[in-house]
């Protein structure tokens, strides 16, 4: 069945998609998003019951190979020592993001001027500036002003508390002379536009019971839809339709019944991350566009940026109550960051400092490390380890390169038959001399706060959180797939907002930028409808 | 059925109840001061058959081997610990895989059972929607790292 031709239609209704949507709302177009998934419901999370530590490894998996909701599709991770992690459903993986919020930096943009790697942006920091702003004041975000790793500026919102691991781990930076500060985070600290405020329910990352994560389900989506938006569940993308002009025409879906359906568009924008975007793109071939849509310069799915991640944690002495607070987000060091020519490799890396385990976590971790024992020695083991321990992440700035990719399985499929995406991923050389100076830093650190125990468990597998750099933006059409507004080179009423359209990782997590993105892209639509597709 | 079977809905005979019993609280006995619970005393048999039924399976015939190796005279349950510590070293060989998803399960349990989370002075309860309090934590230790002044990079630096 064909439907009604709308003006705009957007694919993912994540981040990305919805922070779109809402921008382009005031135009008065008809504006229709496809989601694959459902809405996920606050009263459904893992936090409203008492068995939450357990089921949020199981139906809250971050991994879609082991959650296997409809809505999920595979991913071929063999090839690949990061594990995708994501949410297929209204908000995308912001339902279960632990909504860390740092900004890039302006160096970011100019890596290739200022470093001689990889590329520099099309756009910079200051040009995005008003963007971040927005998106800050739209969803909602905590964090403490004068913070002198950036240039000046302010949060809607007081930070979020650090609690008294805060203050051991700050004396620790301080000892040693080091940038910390209280995380930036999309967390409400205060109530906002409706929303109560945190309440420190701790497990972010299986959903917030409270709301007061700002994921787009929660922010975005009831301003979008009361602004007109039309927002479709469970429709399943599964190619982009295009003309003998080689322009789009709409896409071709499975809705909730399985049934194949065709809805036409003016402009399509792709929103469904650096995973999904690259393989619905590659999923789409036609006589015009063989190798995938957008796809002439060969960048399609390639240079994939994860983020490699160090984890480490130091155990203190009790009384830290380091189990409470929201669990991914509490200081930022960005002492490492910028680059420095005397160090071995190029760029730099983020401490993320996290709080510590819930009672089920940490007598499984202890167990395992052989700390906590079976027998009579396991009730003191127990009470050293609980509310104890402060994790230490090393965020490493992962380089593009041609060979981290991702392509479609030949085999593996979603449960409607539509090629699932694989990944090629290794790490450089340049990720692991900066891993190895993050950990030693990591190590210095926690034995400056005083740490009694130390334990690294070096880069982690499930740490696929970040999905960057697979259709990148540039000027030329050879070297990236869509322009410096997020336009498609080859489709000229296609567009992309996601992560997958990053140039450069940067060496922090990078929704608030993808959400600045969004806005920024959609600003340029507007401003340009006159002549969108010259 | 096996007549031994004292309840339908029960997985495992009262001889493997036994078996269990003696080795949960072998893994997490009560505390001395009396605070915190055995894992005997936590209903771990209907939290496995509940939440984690492949595993339950298994336990039959994993609880017969342990009682067969703890000896013939001698049922698991009736020795010192030490010698239950024995045997079930003598069984790793065969049930080593059966130990390692045992004790995540028993653990898991175990601390998300009422009784143990008041022992350790904590409220059983759900997070929400009660939350929790948490110290905003001391700024004032921010003022080095403002003397410091700004370390961002100039972008147009060469
Ligand atoms: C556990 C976890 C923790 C994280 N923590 C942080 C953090 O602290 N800070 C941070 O900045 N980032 C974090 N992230 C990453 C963050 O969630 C993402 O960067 C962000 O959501 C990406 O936005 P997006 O719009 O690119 O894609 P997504 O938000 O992933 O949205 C993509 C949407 O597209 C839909 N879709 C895909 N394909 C199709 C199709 N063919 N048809 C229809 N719909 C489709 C998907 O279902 C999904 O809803 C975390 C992620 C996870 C999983």
């Amino acid at each position: 069945m064909v439907n009604k031709t709308v003006d705009v239609l957007i694919i993912g209704a994540g981040a990305s998609g919805a922070a779109a949507a809402w921008s382009l709302a005031d135009t008065g177009m008809h504006i229709m998003c496809m989601e694959q998934g459902d809405w996920a419901q606050q009263s459904d999370y893992p936090s409203n019951t008492k068995d939450w530590e357990v089921r949020r490894h199981k139906e809250m998996s971050a991994s879609p190979n082991v959650r296997q909701m409809k809505s999920d599709y595979p991913i071929n991770d063999q090839d690949s020592p990061i594990s995708v992690v994501n949410y297929n459903g209204v908000g995308g993986s912001t339902v279960l993001y632990a909504a860390h919020f740092p900004r890039l930096h302006p160096s970011d943009f100019k890596v290739n001027s200022l470093d001689g790697v990889a590329e520099d942006w099309p756009i910079d920091y200051f040009q995005l500036e008003p963007y971040y702003q927005l998106n800050d004041k739209n969803i909602g975000v905590s964090g403490l002003d004068g913070d002198p790793a950036y240039p000046d500026k302010q949060l809607p919102l007081p930070p979020i508390p650090m609690g008294k691991m805060g203050n051991v781990i700050g004396a620790g930076f301080n000892k040693l002379g080091w940038h910390w500060w209280p995380s930036d985070a999309a967390i409400i600290s205060q109530p906002y536009e409706g929303r109560d405020r945190c309440i420190n329910l701790g497990p972010c990352i299986s959903g917030c019971s409270q709301g007061a994560k700002s994921s787009a389900d929660v922010t975005y989506w009831p301003m979008a839809i009361r602004a007109g938006v039309e927002l479709k569940t469970g429709c399943r993308v599964r190619e982009i339709t295009v003309d003998d002009q080689g322009m789009a025409t709409g896409v071709i879906y499975y809705d909730e019944q399985g049934q194949e359906q065709e809805q036409k568009a003016e402009v399509v924008i792709v929103a469904c991350n650096g995973v999904g975007t690259p393989r619905l793109l590659l999923n789409s071939k036609s006589k015009l566009f063989p190798d995938g849509l957008a796809n002439s310069s060969g960048l399609v799915g390639k240079n994939l940026m994860m983020h490699p991640w160090n984890h480490m944690e130091g155990f203190f002495e009790p009384g830290l109550d380091s189990h409470l607070g929201p669990q991914g987000s509490c200081v930022l060091s960005q002492q490492f960051y910028e680059s420095d020519a005397t160090r071995d490799f190029d760029r730099g890396y983020g401490i993320q400092v996290t709080r510590g385990s819930a009672p089920v976590a940490t007598a499984i971790n202890g167990y395992n490390r052989g700390d906590i024992p079976w027998g009579d020695g396991h009730h003191d083991a127990f009470k050293k380890y609980f509310g104890t321990n402060i994790a230490v992440g090393v965020c490493a700035e992962d380089l593009p390169e041609l060979h981290n990719c991702v392509t479609l399985d030949p085999e593996m499929t979603d449960s409607d038959g539509i090629a699932a995406p694989k990944i090629n991923y290794r790490l450089s050389e340049n990720s692991l001399k900066m891993l190895a100076h993050g950990r030693a830093r990591s190590r210095e650190l926690l034995e400056a706060a005083g740490a009694t125990q130390i334990n690294d468990y070096g880069q982690i597998r499930y740490a696929g959180w970040h999905l960057l750099g697979t259709a990148r933006m540039g000027r030329d059409p050879a070297t990236s797939v869509v322009n410096e507004w997020g336009r498609s080179h080859d489709v000229k009423n296609l567009f992309i907002v996601d992560g997958s359209i990053f140039v450069t990782s940067a060496a922090g997590n990078p929704t608030t930028t993808i959400q600045a993105l969004a806005l920024y892209i959609a600003d340029t639509m507007k401003k340009n409808l006159a002549n969108l597709f010259d | 059925m096996n007549d031994e079977m004292i309840k339908t809905d029960r997985v495992i005979t009262q001889s493997q109840a036994d078996t269990l019993a003696a080795l949960l609280s072998h893994i997490i006995p009560a505390s001395q001061d009396g605070r915190m619970p055995a894992a005997t005393d936590i209903e771990f048999e209907s939290y496995v058959a509940s939440i984690e039924p492949n595993f339950a399976a298994e336990l039959p015939s994993a609880l017969d081997y342990l009682a067969f190796v703890a000896g013939s005279k001698m049922r698991f349950e009736a020795l010192t610990d030490a010698a239950q510590q024995a045997a079930i070293e003598q069984s790793q060989q065969k049930l080593n895989k059966f130990y390692s998803i045992l004790t995540p399960i028993v653990f898991a349990c175990y601390y998300q059972n009422e009784k143990v989370l008041e022992g350790l002075g904590l409220e059983s309860r759900a997070p929400f929607p009660k939350g929790n309090d948490v110290e905003l934590g001391d700024l004032s230790l921010l003022d080095p790292v403002r003397t410091r002044g700004p370390i961002w990079r100039q972008s147009d630096e060469g």
